[in-house]
This record gives C-alpha cells, structure tokens and sequence, in this order.
C-alpha cells in the first residue's frame, strides 16, 4: 500500500513481535520489526519510519535510551511506549524523555489504533507547523470517521506535498 | 580504601525456652543473692564482733567497778579497825598504869565495834608482850621482836600496821593489826587479831547479787579473804594482779584456765582484792551469741532470702516477657519485610505475567483476525491453528509458573528445617527466580561451587529468601551491567556462601549501618530497607554467619555462613 504508514515495531518477545506484526499488517499498516535496541536504531537510520512502538524492559540497550536515541536522530518520528512494565512515574518520565504516550502490555487493539491516530497527528502537525493550508485540512479531519480512516486520510495529506 | 567487614555473631537459641529460663532465673536469683546476702552477712559479722567487743568491754567495767567499791568499802573497814585501837590507845584511862585490869573491858567494847576482833595484845618498845586478853594461852615469854610486822611498825613514821594472813592460834586463819605510840624502848603497841571469817562474810554480802566473786589475795597473790568457792585460805590463787597500777584489769589466761579479772589493790595494807565472773572460767572468756541476737538474724536472713526470691521471679518473668516480645517483634518484622518485598516483588513479576498474557492477547487477535473477512487479504497463508494454540498454551503455563513464584514467596510457613543442596537453592533463585532480571540488567553470573559440600539442614524458603535479596542488591549494585559471582566454601564445620558483586561497594559509614532495618542506599521510594535485616535474622536463627566486605569502587561480597549440623 502505497500510503501505508510505516512502523518500526521493537520487543525482545519473539512471539509477541511476530503476533502484533501480523495483525498491524493486516490492518494496513507496513511493520518492521526489531528484537533490541541496537537493530532498532539501524533499521531506522536505513528506512524511514512515521512510528514506533517501543518495549521498555529488553536485555541489552534499555528501551529508554532507545527512545532518547530515536528521538535525537529522527525529529519527527513519534514513539509509543508499549510495556508490561505498569508504573505511573515511568510513563510520566518517557513522555519527558520523548514518548508520545504510553501503553500497558496485554493492550487493547483500538485503544493502540486510537493511539497511532494520534501520534501521527502529532506527527503532521510538527511537520506542518509552518504549512497553513495543510494544517488547515488536517484539522478538519474530523472524527466520525474510524481511526483507520483517519490515518489514511493523513497518510494521503502527508504524501501529497512530497 | 581497605575493606571493611561487619558480621553477625553465631549461635543459635541454646537450649530451649524452659533451659533458658530456668538457667534465667538462677543466675539472676545467684546475682541478688550475692548483692543483699554478702553485705548482710558482713554485717552481721561486723556487729556481732562490736556486739561482743560490747560485752566484754561491758563486762571488764563492770567487774572493775566492783573491784573498786569493794576495795574502798574494805579499806575503810580496816581503817575503822585502826581507829579502834587507835582510840584504845589514846584513851587516858590506857596511858596511866591500870591499863591491864581494863584490857578486858577494852576487848569487850572493841567486840561490840566489830566481831572481827579475836583478842588484845600490849607490847613494849622492845618487842615483849606485856598485856593480853583473848583465848590464846600464851606460856611464857613472848616476844615479837623479830617479826616483820614488828620491825615495820618500830619505823619512825609508821603508826599503824596489818599483817598478813597467818595460821594461828588452832591453826586458824588470823591477821594482826597494831599501832603504836612513843619510839624506841619507851614504846606502847596495842595489837589485836582479827578473823578473816568475819570478812568473807563481808565479802559474801558484798557479792550478792553482782554475778561476781570477790577475793583478797596478797602481793604473791596468796589468798588472805575469800569466798569458799574462790579457793581456800592461804593457799596460792590463780591471781597474781600486777603491783602497778593501783586498779586494773587482767585478761583471762588460756593456758592456767584462770579467768578474766579486776583488781584494786587496797591503801591499808598491800593486798589486792581480785574480782571474777561468777561463771567461770573460760566460758566467761568468750561471750556466746546470744539466742536472741542469733534469731534475729536468721529472720532477717529468712525476710531477705524470700524478698530476693520474689523479686527475681518479677525480674526473670519481665525479662522472659520482653524477650517474648522481642521475638514476636522481629517476626512481625520479618513479616512486614516480606510483604515489603513482595510489593517489589510483585512489580518485578507483574511485569514478567504481562508478557505471556500479551502473547495470549495477540495470539488470540491473530486467530480472531483471520476468522475475519474484512481483514482478508490477497496473500494469506492458511491459519495454523495448533501452532497458534500451543503459544497460547505455553503462554498460560508460563503465567502459572511465575504466580507459583509469587505464592511460595509470600506464603508465611512455619520454620522446617531439613537437609537441602545449597547449590540447587542457589541455582533456583540464580535462573528460575531471578533469571529474567539477571538477563535484562546485563549481569553476568559466574558460579564456582564446591561439590564437596553435603546437605545442609535448612529452611529452603527462607534461605532463598535470603540469597534472593543478596542478589537483587547486587543487580542493584550495578545498574549498567557487571558481573556476580556466586562462590560456595566448605569452611571447617560450615559451608560458606559469597556473592560479590562488580558494583559501586559502600563506605565504612555505610558498612556500619548497612545490616539494620530501614537502611538503604537507594533513592527513596526504591527498596524498603528491610532486607538484609531480615536476612541477618534468618541467618542468625540458622545459628550461621553473615558478614559484608566492601570498598568503594571495589564492590561488595556478603557471605553467609551456615552450620553444617543443626545444634
């Protein structure tokens, strides 16, 4: 799919991985994964990812640092923290460190849906910071819609100036 | 910079509670004892021995006094006698010639005076005795010139004299008292016996009721007056007083058997009368205990002894009290650290449950979403349900596994005791329990174990526990990674565990305070500081060791010593 938005999926579940990858495709999104930190942040200096979803607790890099690597190389790639890991102070702090938010590990599939749209909100809004007329049509996007409606939507808005 | 080591002392509870108590209370029952008995005691001692000090000081005035009121009452006796010759003598009715028709009447009245009075004697200057009324016969001449009394009273300034006791007329007892008028040739003596009878009597009424017998012994301490129990008349008595001083008192003398006595040595002639105990002898040397003071402190003693008795048991029983106490304290500690870690525990598992119950989550989503026709896509493959189905599977088992973990740590067992392989604790909590953790923070474990060491006797849940919190402290330790090394010893008749890590070590202040409650190094909010305070008690039930080396910079190594036989 040509507007497929583009996710980086990392988590040192193998199963897991394998599991979430299939349904997010299915549900039009193009996913690539990682299993640590150090393939994540070479997978995604060699493509461009609009997302990622980010497991804290991994052997080898910390999924924090991760994400404070992440952010500094790519501005405009949101990240979404997705952990088994249930505190209150951390997700306090990732979203100081850059996190986008944060979702508690077994997650529910709309609620992550709800949270992609989002994030990619977020995203084009950045993008578009200085460009009025999209950022017009962009918040004209109005709900009513699904949420995979919407993204596709934005994914065509965000292609469309390329 | 050199490591530190702070560690806890071995041994378990000795004997038992009822051992323990009862050895409790008679060491404090031995303690009072000896703090109230030995001063009472030495009290005792002390006044018994001022008691008798008392006594005999009591005593000796006593018969001094005596001594010295019949030594004057005897004097002045005597001086009265004298006074009635001397009357005699210096009566007109003598100085002209007719003194030798009057000698009877002279006798008479000198009978009514005293019966003391024998007879009455004139001798002339020059010894001859000239006159005489009493009932000795006298044949012939008699002549006193060389007598001592003679001799005495014939000395310019003397007037007077007494003698000593003698053997006279039948062989009784006599003493002669004489004075004198005129000098030389031309000199009048006027002589009387007296009979020392009548002074016995004397001394008997004097005696009465003062518990003491009285005697007059003379210089050689012959005796001259006394009571019949005392001694006989003329015969050596066992008291020789001492010429100076004038009174006095001589101690009882072991040897002789002669008791203790008073003197008082008599102005009218050189005799002393001599005072004794009237009850004897030796026995009146030594002042007994008498029963009553004796009593006396035998109820004290009694009081006393039951008071100490009583107070101990107050004492041992508080003591055993808040030792009871103590104990329950420490297992609510122990108790409260362990729901503690089971908070942090619990994150930690909460964390390693979510897992498998994602992977279920997302297994189940990956079958419903290809039951799904709107989620169809060009390229599908068949679903392979097992496949998916034994994820799901393991997924649940793994979840079980890890809510057993959880259970078994909080469960709050009773203490069992019974042989263990330490090694095979140290692997379950090095890979079952804290394997997971282990991985993630990067810590590589290094185990060098000594096969040779047998079963331990131990509690496995409680030193997992232990062992679980040493090596979590290490991961701690070491937040970027390092390495733990798990060492086993077999050490004389323990086996010794180290854990030492690669991490920041801790300074000597730390070191000290590092095995009591509530101390942490973490930030707050992290960890409870209950720990290895509660370690230290596990360990110290086990009657084991449990000691920290630490440097900064150089990392920790805690080891735990546990006794390879239960005492």
């Amino acid at each position: 799919m040509e507007h497929a938005i583009k996710l980086l999926i990392v988590d040192d579940e193998t199963r897991f991985l394998n599991a979430i990858a299939q349904r997010l495709t299915r549900r039009g999104f193009e996913v690539r994964t990682a299993s640590n930190g150090l393939d994540a942040i070479a997978l995604a200096n060699q493509e461009k990812f609009d997302i990622a979803l980010l497991d804290l607790k991994m052997p080898g890099m910390d999924g924090g640092e991760v994400l404070k690597v992440l952010k500094r190389n790519h501005q405009f790639l949101e990240a979404i923290i997705l952990t088994g890991h249930g505190s209150l102070e951390s997700a306090v702090e990732l979203t100081k460190l850059g996190a986008f938010s944060y979702l508690p590990k077994p997650y529910e599939l709309d609620k992550l849906i709800e949270v992609l749209k989002d994030a990619f909100q977020a995203r084009l809004k950045k993008k578009f910071a200085a460009d009025e007329v999209r950022l017009e049509k962009l918040m004209s996007l109005a709900s009513g819609e699904s949420a995979l409606g919407i993204l596709r939507k934005m994914r065509e808005l965000d292609d469309s100036r390329r | 910079m050199a490591a530190q080591s702070v560690g806890a002392t071995p041994g378990g509870d000795g004997a038992g509670r009822g051992g323990h108590s009862r050895e409790l209370f008679w060491h404090t029952l031995g303690r009072l004892a000896l703090l109230y008995f030995v001063p009472l005691i030495l009290l005792a001692i002390f006044f018994n021995l001022q008691y008798r000090n008392l006594l005999r000081d009591g005593r000796r005035v006593h018969l001094q006094v005596i001594a010295e009121q019949q030594a004057n009452t005897f004097d002045l006796f005597l001086r009265e006698r004298l006074v009635n010759l001397d009357n005699i003598i210096d009566d007109p009715r003598f100085g002209d010639g007719g003194w030798k028709e009057r000698l009877p009447g002279f006798l008479s009245s000198l009978l009514q005076t005293s019966d003391a009075f024998v007879d009455l004697g004139v001798v002339s200057g020059e010894g001859d005795l000239i006159g005489y009324v009493g009932p000795v016969e006298y044949q012939g001449r008699v002549n006193y010139h060389g007598e001592d009394w003679f001799k005495e009273l014939m000395e310019p300034g003397r007037s007077s004299v007494i003698t000593e006791i003698y053997r006279g007329f039948r062989n009784q007892p006599h003493f002669t008292i004489a004075v004198r008028r005129g000098d030389g040739a031309a000199a009048r003596i006027l002589r009387a016996a007296l009979s020392p009878e009548r002074l016995s009597d004397y001394l008997t009424t004097l005696e009465g009721a003062s518990e003491a017998h009285s005697a007059i012994v003379n210089s050689q301490g012959m005796l001259q007056v006394t009571a019949p129990r005392v001694g006989e008349l003329l015969r050596q008595s066992l008291f020789t007083p001492p010429p100076t001083p004038e009174r006095g008192f001589v101690p009882a003398d072991q040897e002789t058997g002669r008791p203790d006595y008073a003197f008082a040595w008599l102005r009218q002639t050189p005799w002393s009368l001599v005072v004794t105990d009237a009850r004897g002898g030796a026995e009146a040397g030594i002042v007994g205990l008498p029963t009553g003071f004796f009593l006396g402190t035998l109820a004290v003693f009694l009081f006393a002894g039951m008071v100490i008795l009583f107070r101990t048991r107050q004492v041992v029983g508080a003591q055993l009290a808040t030792e009871r106490y103590e104990a329950e304290l420490s297992g609510q500690l122990v108790h409260a650290a362990k729901l503690a870690s089971v908070g942090e525990l619990a994150a930690g598992i909460a964390h390693e449950i979510n897992n498998p119950l994602a992977i279920i989550a997302e297994e189940v989503g990956v079958i419903r979403d290809s039951l799904d026709p709107s989620l169809a896509q060009v390229d599908d493959e068949p679903l392979d349900l097992p496949e998916h189905l034994d994820a799901i599977h393991e997924a649940v088992f793994r979840c079980r596994d890890i809510t057993r973990k959880l259970l078994t740590f909080v469960r709050q067992t009773q203490v069992r005791v019974e042989p263990h392989d330490l090694h095979a604790i140290l692997d379950d909590v090095l890979d079952a329990m804290l394997g997971n953790e282990l991985a993630i923070s990067n810590v590589v474990v290094e185990r060098h174990y000594d096969r040779g060491i047998p079963e331990i006797p131990t509690d496995r849940n409680q030193l997992a526990q232990v062992f679980v919190n040493l090596v979590k402290n290490a991961i701690d330790a070491m937040p970027g990674g390092g390495t733990l090394t798990v060492v086993s010893l077999l050490r004389e008749s323990r086996a010794a565990v180290a854990i030492r890590d690669t991490g920041c070590g801790m300074h000597p202040e730390q070191l000290e305070k590092v095995f009591s409650p509530f101390f942490t190094t973490k930030e707050p909010g992290k960890g409870t500081g209950l720990g290895l305070s509660v370690s230290y008690s596990i360990i110290q039930s086990f009657g084991g060791a449990f000691y920290v080396e630490s440097a900064p910079g150089k990392g920790s190594t805690f080891t735990v010593e546990l006794p390879l036989a239960m005492e």
